[in-house]
């Protein structure tokens, strides 16, 4: 082994052994080596000629190639837009889709809840005027039969579904198994759903039935050369431009379609949450007001409980001065939640001031509707929310606001506010918990009273929505006779606990009025 | 004289057919003969190509195409040869192969239905040859034992036969030939393995097999002992003959084999094998060269002998040389027996 020569110093010497043989060229480029031979036999000016003129040949095969390339970069940038714009419309198609469930499954769920309040009308039993303030119709109409100003709407159908209901909407019939068929594997093979609708429309079948669509014309005219073009063998790939613009167009419906369908899905689930707040709100007092039984009860109930008419106009008075002040304060009339047997309401009248009433109950509605006063059936949100800004003087509630829950009455409390003028007055009087008596017992003679509301949160309450001015006017203690010997400190604390005011009410003003800009 | 000179035309597949024909054409041509030539697209796939190319051929009178006279017609292959023309010569490079001597125990059947209409076909046009040659003495052979038709051997020189110098021997024996079965690389490979000499094996050439052959030499880590020349141009292919030890040449059954004589014109002996076909014809064992057993161990002795005994073998390639002088083999002696 000691004198093997390694591989790569003997690949290196005989390379340059190589050199030193001049061998013809039978393998490499023999192509130059044959002109240039021709060359020299030939003429040699012949021969500059010929090469003059290949190498013209040359500079143009060059510009040739030259103009391809470009052509082939400006395809390569077409082809990447076209990709990019389909990319967008996949994305398109897949929010569209999105937007569909979302807007599916809260239908659903809205429809859940609509039964719901239509429930509640049913349990009215006619005496409200349903809907009033209520749910729109949330059932999906069906495809009508032969509108064809429908046809953008078919578009947001899919596959089967969509043909049908275009066989139903374009041709007033349903689609009959060939039809289905054929353009079921149109759509498979990747036909837009605008481009199905444009060929139906080219029937005979359609044509007879002379009605038409402006837009739908439109598309067909698009339609019709994207297949002339499609014909023409030479002309065939042209048909892509007609094409793409209904595919666009086909897009773009669909999108708007979505959106409109998504904003009217906001309104109705706004509509139906208003609705479902006041509709449970009203629940309980709904219950009993709907039963004439009941209302009957509760009529009879009233009048055991509360006494007499006479001694509860004069626990009344006791507010007619502030009720004075706040109407000189702000103008506009009284309304009183609750008005009951109108006892309040023809005192306010006797007193010269103009006040309306509402109620839950249609007996005590059409009482006080007897007694001359201007009374609706209502519940107590539903008849604020129906009011302007600044129209009222006083909004006054007696014995309303422990029927409520807390999220009603809160927004019974936003609600007056609003509709006050400046300087107005809320007034609402309530059982009074301080006395333990009342909270722990007679409150809940009322089988529809929720739960005590005490002084100091009504007063945060009151605050909390910008009343000022608060004042808490307790009444109604009881009778001396019923106190325990006074004198000892614990028996003024006990007297004090089991036998002060039964009731209170709280007085609140909004900020403003008359006095104020006055002074 | 007006000739017409026909073979076959297979695209990007170059070996020694195209040099043969190449040179024919040329050699007529520096004589003054007038020259068209006719090549025949030929495909070894589907086999009923082939059939068609028979038919095809068969029916082509060229005694005077569109007129014009053509006064001799020089056919080199298979299944050109099967034209008309009265003064028809066929020097034969080789014929359909797999119909004949390589024709296998359990052929295909669109094998067999070659094997049943070749033969004829040969006998059929052959005989109607004015004149019968073939490419060597072993092609020769197969036609009489074959088809018992007698054809005068006429040798060629090979490719650049005027540029072949003798140089001095370096320590590596070379292999030139495209890396295919029938030319038995994996033969010297293993060869390789198994000589004692410090000598290196230069292999020149592609093919069907280069992959499976640089994977022999990985596996059995022979990177030190043998390089494979993928490309390899004229230039290179000369000083790698004028410079080795000797060339390794063990085909199975060639039909004539250039690498041979341009051995024998570089001046070096030659290893071959003894079922080799054409290089028996121009190799005598001991004398110009070394004729084997067809196996490694044998080859891998040759290699030793040739390198124990490097004055031996430069005699060998002396003689070699001579005797290729000897035989006179020359385009211009092709040329008058071909068109006598």
């Amino acid at each position: 082994m000691t004198d093997q020569l390694p591989i790569d110093q003997l690949l290196v010497r005989l390379r340059r052994e190589a050199a030193a043989f001049n061998v013809p060229t039978l393998d490499a480029t023999p192509r130059r080596a044959d002109l240039e031979d021709a060359a020299t036999a030939a003429d040699g000016a012949r021969t500059s000629i010929r090469v003059e003129a290949l190498e013209m040949q040359l500079a143009s095969i060059n510009a040739l190639l030259e103009d391809l390339r470009s052509a082939q970069r400006a395809q390569a940038a077409a082809i990447s837009l076209q990709q990019d714009r389909v990319t967008a419309i996949g994305r398109m198609e897949v929010d569209i889709r999105v937007l569909r469930e979302g807007v599916r499954t809260s239908g659903a769920a809205l429809a859940s809840l609509s039964s719901e309040a239509r429930d509640a009308e049913r349990r009215e039993a006619g005496l409200q005027e349903a809907g009033a303030n209520g749910a729109p119709d949330l059932d999906i109409p069906p495809v009508p039969l032969g509108d064809v100003s429908y046809w953008p709407r078919l578009l947001l159908e899919q596959g089967d579904e969509f043909l049908k209901a275009a066989y139903r909407v374009l041709l007033d019939r349903d689609i009959d198994s060939g039809g289905l068929d054929g353009y079921r594997a149109q759509l498979a093979a990747g036909r837009g759903a605008l481009e199905v609708l444009c060929d139906i429309t080219l029937s005979d079948e359609f044509q007879r039935r002379e009605v038409d669509d402006a837009g739908l014309r439109t598309y067909r005219g698009v339609y019709k050369r994207a297949r002339r073009l499609e014909r023409m063998p030479l002309l065939r790939f042209l048909a892509r431009l007609p094409r793409g613009r209904l595919q666009r167009a086909e897009s773009s419906i669909r999108a708007s379609l979505a959106a409109e369908i998504a904003l009217a899905a906001r309104d109705h689930v706004n509509a139906l949450a208003r609705e479902a707040r006041s509709g449970r709100a009203i629940d309980a007092a709904a219950e009993l007001a709907g039963d004439p039984c009941l209302d009957a009860f509760y009529l009879a109930f009233e009048d055991a409980m509360r006494g007499p008419e006479d001694d509860i106009r004069a626990g009344l008075t006791v507010y007619l001065d502030a009720v004075a002040a706040a109407t000189q304060r702000a103008g506009g009339p009284v309304l009183d939640l609750g008005c009951g047997r109108g006892e309040w309401l023809s005192l306010l009248r006797d007193s010269g001031h103009a006040a309306r009433g509402i109620d839950l109950s249609p007996t005590m509605v059409e009482l006080c509707c007897s007694r001359g006063h201007d009374v609706t059936l209502s519940d107590a949100l539903a008849a604020l929310r129906a009011l302007p800004d600044n129209s009222l003087s006083v909004v006054s509630g007696f014995h309303i606001i422990e029927h409520l829950p807390f999220p009603v009455l809160f927004a019974v409390f936003a609600e007056a506010h609003r509709v006050l003028q400046p300087g107005g007055l809320v007034l609402f009087e309530t059982p009074n918990p301080e006395n333990l008596l009342v909270g722990a017992h007679t409150f809940y003679h009322d089988p529809t009273h929720r739960h005590p509301l005490t002084p100091s949160s009504m007063t945060f309450l009151a605050k909390f929505h910008g009343f000022e001015d608060i004042e808490i006017v307790r009444q109604r203690p009881y009778p001396p006779e019923a106190l325990v010997e006074p004198g000892t400190p614990a028996a003024d604390r006990l007297n004090c606990h089991l036998y002060g005011p039964q009731d209170y009410a709280i007085l609140a003003r909004k900020r403003g009025g008359a006095d104020e800009a006055a002074g | 004289m007006r000739l017409i000179v026909t073979a076959n035309a297979t695209p990007f597949l170059t070996g020694g057919a195209t040099y043969h024909f190449d040179g024919l054409v040329a050699a007529l041509r520096e004589r003054g003969h007038d020259v068209e030539t006719l090549r025949f697209p030929f495909t070894f796939h589907p086999e009923e190509s082939i059939l068609r190319l028979m038919d095809w051929c068969e029916t082509l009178d060229l005694e005077a195409p569109n007129g014009q006279r053509v006064d001799k017609v020089i056919s080199l292959q298979f299944p050109g040869y099967g034209v008309r023309h009265p003064r028809h010569v066929v020097w034969i490079m080789h014929q359909h192969r797999i119909v004949y001597d390589l024709y296998p125990d359990e052929p295909e059947e669109a094998v067999q239905r070659l094997h049943e209409l070749i033969p004829p076909f040969d006998n059929r046009v052959l005989a109607l040859a004015e004149r019968l040659f073939a490419n060597s003495r072993n092609v020769s052979a197969r036609l009489s034992r074959f088809n018992g038709l007698a054809a005068e051997p006429l040798y060629h020189p090979p490719p650049l036969a005027g540029h072949f110098r003798q140089g001095e021997a370096l320590n590596y024996v070379f292999m030139p030939s495209r890396m295919e079965t029938l030319k038995r690389q994996g033969l010297v490979l293993e060869a390789a393995r198994l000589w004692r000499a410090p000598v290196t094996c230069v292999l020149a050439g592609r093919g069907g097999l280069l992959e499976t052959n640089k994977r022999f030499i990985a596996e059995h880590d022979l990177g030190e002992r043998v390089v494979i020349l993928e490309d390899c141009p004229d230039a290179e292919k000369l000083a790698l003959y004028a410079n080795c030890l000797g060339v390794l040449y063990p085909p199975r059954d060639e039909d004539y084999g250039y690498v041979t004589l341009e051995a024998q014109l570089a001046g070096k002996p030659v290893v071959t094998c003894d079922d080799s076909g054409g290089p028996l014809e121009l190799i005598e064992d001991g004398a110009t060269g070394f004729v084997v057993a067809p196996t490694a161990q044998a080859i891998a002795d040759a290699v030793d002998r040739l390198w124990d005994d490097r004055e031996g073998a430069r005699e060998m390639g002396r003689l070699g040389l001579a005797r290729y002088q000897e035989r006179g083999i020359s385009w211009d002696d092709v040329v008058d027996r071909l068109t006598e």
